[in-house]
């Protein structure tokens, strides 16, 4: 059988053991301001930063920017803007107009201007990459510094998918032109919640 | 068949596209610098992922059992292939089983290296590669050029042309912002059809049976959220041991490979969504071979980033496609050989052995010491060339004899200054083509030095 085969030759040309090195996430901390480093590299990704004091400040921001938007699809609880019933969808097919989506994010990184989200906040989860924009919630003091202490915050993820979403979607593939929005939204923004 | 050589002169034909090429990779290059300079510990991450991938080489066997079964506990169905044939029939298996005739797939150098595409196309399944720059060059009917930015050998206005003729888009000059709001729309009804989705796999987490894929354009997530079969293809050395190292290895990844500090999507897939088939592809395609050559094994440490192509000063100026494999520059030049020595001997040749390569890497391949290594292989191997040992036996006869290396130096200066320019050009054939001999001094260094001493 293929796996036996395939098992028994690693095993066979494996090197000798050598120990898995520790790593020291102290080691890693710059100690600098998280908010204003997450902001920074949240525009320099392409997205966009709102400050909100309140999910009401944040459903009047969004009605207002988004007014002339009729597919709306919020998963944000106390934002309620919705248009699309997601207990309706059964495929993406039927998500092909929804042209704004509005998602909790669980948690910030700072070095990099991205942001958590799992299943419990997709519903379905293709919601994120097919909307035309898409907004995502995040509270201010969840901000951790690095993709390290990222994943010590995951230590006990257990769920079925979860992505580290950092800006809109974009390409540089013709000639090195940073084009933003390729297959997936053609905005994000993050409004941060006091 | 062509060699790197050969190819890299017909590349060199177009100077003016040799030095734009070079420059849009250097310009990468020095985004890399820029993002890496701003990480506290960049040369610890570095040291630690080289730890843990020679770690899990050391334990490789146990880990894939480990993900195996980790993955069958989240749902998924773990596959096992031997080598390229037996990996496209088990995906063209899944395939049929779902009925699925069309099929999205988003970038995997795996699938590239076993012919998936051109295997499925012949069984009458319209696969069609998502992301923009494998579209490019799908359509061109190309393979790509480089790892990470597949068409960067295509100038827009190729593009332009080459979406007029496909997608019936306006000729527009090349106008970037055009081509991909177009590109976009040819593949939203492409997920939107799509009957099965494929993806390639960056790291495969033995501790919890997920594979994370990273993406720009969030291509592979459009595709396995828009289908309800999701397959994903992944080289036995992509394991890493736990979830944690992942904090390693995405620090790297992406400033490596474009400057960014993270891909705009990092995606863990570990179950599939309620209703929806996961099935995962373990290929080894010779890997486990390669993994016995203690010179060599650390190459499988690789993480794709295309570093290494964008610092070398031969594939900046030669071009992804002269190496004639799937996976080009520095990298592909340690790793083609273990599956072909014969097909890819030119190409331990092709480096200036600088070492900018391992300089870069971000998991410390010493991939200019491979190369050489390769090189001593090879010509014990094929390159033997008779004309060059009796020629190195005539230079070792000289240089042990100080008389009649002081005759030959006056013999070769005499010869120099008075042989008409043609026949001395023919015979130091190449080092003559873009330079000119310095004039030949009136005397040896020993014979002024004689002089000079005295005054």
């Amino acid at each position: 059988m293929n796996r036996e085969s395939i098992l028994n030759t690693i095993k066979r040309n494996k090197p000798l053991f050598k120990e898995l090195p520790e790593i020291i996430v102290e080691n890693f901390k710059k100690g600098n301001d998280l908010l204003e480093s997450f902001i920074k590299n949240v525009e320099a990704t392409g997205g966009k930063v709102v400050f909100a004091n309140n999910k009401n400040d944040v459903t009047l921001y969004l009605k207002n920017r988004f007014k002339d938007f009729d597919n709306i699809i919020s998963l944000s609880e106390g934002i309620d803007i919705t248009t699309i019933n997601p207990d309706k969808i059964s495929s993406a097919k039927e998500l092909d107009k929804l042209e704004l989506a509005i998602l909790d994010a669980q948690f910030g990184v700072a070095e990099n201007g991205a942001v958590w989200i799992s299943d419990k906040n997709t519903y379905h989860r293709s919601i994120p990459f097919i909307a035309l924009h898409l907004v995502l919630i995040l509270l201010d003091e969840e901000i951790v510094e690095n993709m390290n202490e990222a994943y010590e915050r995951l230590a006990s993820f257990n769920e079925g998918y979860g992505v580290f979403i950092s800006g809109p979607s974009k390409t540089a593939d013709i000639e090195q032109s940073l084009v933003i929005g390729a297959q997936g939204p053609l905005s994000a923004t993050i409004i941060l919640i006091k | 068949m062509i060699d790197h050589p050969q190819a890299a002169k017909i590349f060199n034909e177009d100077v003016e596209r040799v030095n734009w090429h070079d420059k849009s990779l250097w310009v990468v290059r020095q985004k890399r610098d820029k993002v890496a300079s701003e990480v506290k510990g960049w040369e610890t991450l570095r040291s630690l992922a080289s730890g843990i991938k020679a770690h899990t080489l050391s334990n490789l066997d146990e880990y894939l059992i480990q993900f195996e079964n980790q993955a069958i506990k989240n749902g998924a169905k773990v596959h096992w292939a031997e080598n390229a044939e037996e990996h496209n029939k088990i995906v063209f298996e899944i395939l049929n089983e779902h009925n699925a005739k069309n099929v999205v797939k988003s970038k995997s150098m795996l699938t590239e290296e076993c012919g998936l595409n051109h295997y499925l196309e012949k069984k009458g399944i319209d696969i069609v590669d998502t992301d923009l720059g494998e579209r490019i060059v799908q359509l061109a009917k190309e393979p790509p050029s480089h790892i990470v930015m597949p068409a960067i050998h295509k100038k827009r206005e190729e593009i332009d042309e080459l979406f007029h003729q496909h997608l019936n888009t306006e000729l527009s000059g090349g106008d970037e912002v055009y081509l991909t709001r177009e590109a976009r729309k040819h593949l939203r009804q492409k997920f939107l059809d799509a009957d099965g989705a494929i993806t390639g796999v960056n790291f495969a987490v033995a501790e919890t049976g997920t594979i994370v894929v990273c993406t720009n354009e969030g291509n592979a997530d459009m595709g396995v959220h828009s289908t309800k079969l999701h397959i994903a293809c992944m080289g036995i050395e992509k394991i890493i041991p736990s979830q944690k190292h992942l904090g390693i290895f995405l620090r790297l990844l992406a400033r490596s490979a474009t400057g960014q500090p993270i891909t705009s999507y990092s995606s863990h897939f570990r179950s599939p969504q309620k209703g929806n088939k996961f099935h995962i592809i373990i290929v080894d395609n010779g890997r486990s071979k390669h993994l016995g050559r203690p010179d060599f094994r650390s190459s499988l440490h690789c993480i794709r980033c295309g570093a290494c192509m964008n610092t070398c000063p031969v594939y900046r100026r030669s071009g992804g496609h002269s190496y004639n494999a799937t996976i080009p520059g520095p990298i592909g030049s340690i790793v083609s050989p273990g599956f072909d020595l014969n097909k890819y001997s030119s190409l331990p040749f092709a480096s200036s052995l600088c070492g900018s390569c391992a300089d870069i890497c971000p998991v410390k391949i010493d991939i200019h010491d491979q190369l050489y290594k390769w090189r001593q292989v090879l010509t014990e191997k094929i390159h033997k060339n008779r004309f060059k040992s009796f020629v190195m036996f005539i230079a070792g006869f000289i240089f042990a004899r100080p008389s009649t290396y002081r005759l030959s130096g006056k013999l070769a200066n005499i010869s120099l200054r008075f042989l008409p320019k043609s026949i001395i050009d023919n015979l130091i054939k190449g080092w003559t083509r873009e330079r000119m001999l310095p004039e030949v001094p009136q005397s040896s260094f020993e014979g002024w030095y004689k002089k000079n001493r005295k005054t």
